[in-house]
């Protein structure tokens, strides 16, 4: 079943005084399998959150379509199946979090929800204090607490790893895997290669607003001719992409990590980016 | 949804730095006009009349301002509207909570510096002042809502420094209006009569909100024509925003 699907859908905005037009995304298709955590990466400007937010509903394709669930995500019953964590953490900072969490579920239409439990279990501590104490990866846990609050459908995460110290960093990924177990959805965005590899199953690589790549994330490191020795399966916990000594984790498939003997260290310095993947086999097709 | 949107504005509002700077200031400044009258040799009953009307007039106004800017063209430029938007609330229910809390809060400054004003007047002597403040804070209240839905409006598609800008020179011009009609009588503009005839269409007579004036001429039947006025024209500005909203896109 598909969860999303962007077909040719291009975004232009205006800029500027004299309202010059600017185009972020330029004819993208790619769609997002039900059950799957789906990465969305690319550089700087690549078009990414504009991405994530089209599927939001807040914003609207200058031209083509975009569906969640085979409906316009501009319908708020389709919305209601979608929860969404910006990049930045723009919370009302005057607010306190039981605050933010009661609006959240009034909105939603939740009930019972218990405040502390929402936000403990991204692994803030309940205080009851205004968030302009809360330090900027605070923010970020809470913003990300709000966006999965209820577990709606389908996650969608624009950057979450950013500015999350690497306790942070595993939390989210064992919640967004355990999202994905119970058969949810999640779609996130990241400049991370390791939280990418790490999680997930399938890519889209964007690149100056066009898709360079779409599919498994395992044929696009196939295509770069990057060799592996599957030597075992072990649980991604604790794992980061890299050498460990003798032994190289070389990617994931959001439940499992895969690992490889290494003859050498030189295998951590020839790890491609997957932007660069995505460029090289853009050329060769 | 929207009575739980505008319940969670109205808190954001209330406990703004902002706010609460503002209506700290309101307070001291009425009380401040206590001890100006003080200096006014026999007259501080009307001094502090004068002094306090004013001051209740301009905190209100710039009470709805600094919340309709912060409302909106701030949650736009920082993005924090998105997180009232994704729950998912239609952009519609975004706007109109935005202008009910502003709406309350702005009758609750009102109330409270009433209130201390009604009790200082008391303090000072003033004759049977209960009815003319009442008529003149009900009036300045509308004025701010109008200034609170023309701000509401700008904020929809203007930066924050345009809209602060734009609003400024609407209080000032909104309060000259009167005179600017009597010139626009005289034809004291020449060719260029007409456009600013029409102008005056346009632009929001605050002059028809003046408190002074008010709480020295208080008849019901003008009191009734300020605030029809007053409402149709700030409905006008909320219809105009709703249209306005529904076709932005927040990218």
């Amino acid at each position: 079943m598909t969860a999303v699907q962007f077909q040719r859908a291009t975004k232009e905005i205006t800029s500027g005084f004299l309202g010059r037009h600017k185009r972020i995304l330029d004819d993208v298709s790619f769609s997002v399998v039900a059950g799957q955590i789906h990465g969305i990466v690319g550089h700087n400007g690549a078009g990414k959150s504009t991405s994530l937010r089209l599927l939001t509903g807040c914003s609207r394709p200058t031209s083509g379509v975009i569906t969640l669930f085979g409906e316009s995500p501009t319908q708020a019953s389709t919305r209601r199946r979608l929860g969404f964590a910006p990049d930045i953490a723009a919370l009302p900072l005057d607010l306190r979090a039981e605050e933010l969490v009661a609006f959240v579920a009034a909105a939603r239409r939740l009930e019972r929800v218990d405040p502390r439990a929402a936000v403990e279990r991204v692994g803030l501590e309940f205080r009851s204090e205004p968030l302009r104490s809360y330090s900027k990866g605070m923010q970020q846990r809470l913003s990300l607490a709000l966006a999965i609050l209820g577990d709606p459908d389908v996650w969608v995460l624009d950057e979450p790893m950013s500015g999350l110290d690497p306790q942070g960093r595993q939390l989210v990924r064992q919640l967004l895997i355990e999202h994905r177990l119970r058969g949810g959805t999640v779609i996130f965005s990241s400049h991370s290669l390791a939280d990418v590899d790490a999680l997930c199953e399938h890519l889209t690589v964007l690149e100056k607003g066009r898709v360079a790549y779409s599919g498994p994330a395992r044929e696009l490191i196939g295509v770069a001719e990057f060799e592996v020795e599957f030597v075992g399966v072990v649980p991604i916990e604790g794992l980061e992409r890299g050498v460990h000594g003798s032994v190289a984790v070389v990617g994931a498939d959001g439940l499992r990590a895969f690992l490889t003997r290494v003859p050498d260290a030189r295998v951590h310095s020839i790890l491609p980016r997957v932007p660069d993947l995505a460029t090289r086999m853009a050329t060769r097709r | 949804m929207l009575y739980a949107a505008t319940r969670f504005i109205v808190l954001q509002q209330l406990r703004s730095r902002a706010y609460v700077v503002i209506l700290a200031v309101g307070v001291l400044l009425v009380v401040g006009a206590l001890a100006l009258s003080e200096l006014s040799g026999g007259e501080s009953a009307r001094v502090v009349e004068d002094i306090g009307l004013a001051v209740i007039a301009l905190s209100v106004s710039v009470t709805a301002v600094t919340l309709a800017l912060s409302s909106f063209s701030r949650e736009i430029a920082t993005r924090e509207i998105f997180f009232s938007l994704v729950q998912p609330m239609p952009h519609s229910v975004a706007y109109l909570s935005r202008f009910l809390a502003g709406t309350f809060s702005v009758l609750v400054t009102n109330m409270i510096l009433a209130g201390l004003f009604l009790a200082i007047l008391a303090a000072v002597g003033a004759p049977d002042p209960l009815p003319r403040v009442f008529v003149a804070c009900m009036v300045g209240g509308l004025e701010a809502i109008v200034l609170l839905a023309i701000a509401l409006f700008l904020g929809i598609g203007s930066s924050l420094a345009v809209s602060a800008s734009v609003m400024t020179a609407l209080f000032v011009v909104g309060r000259l209006a009167h005179d600017l009609e009597i010139l626009v009588a005289r034809e004291a503009f020449g060719p260029t009569t007409v456009v600013l005839e029409a102008c005056l269409w346009i632009l929001p007579r605050l002059d028809r909100f003046d408190l002074t004036w008010w709480a020295g001429a208080t008849g019901w039947a003008q009191a009734v024509a300020a605030v029809a006025y007053g409402v149709v024209y700030a409905l006008g500005w909320v219809l105009l925003g709703l249209v306005r909203i529904e076709r932005r896109d927040f990218h």
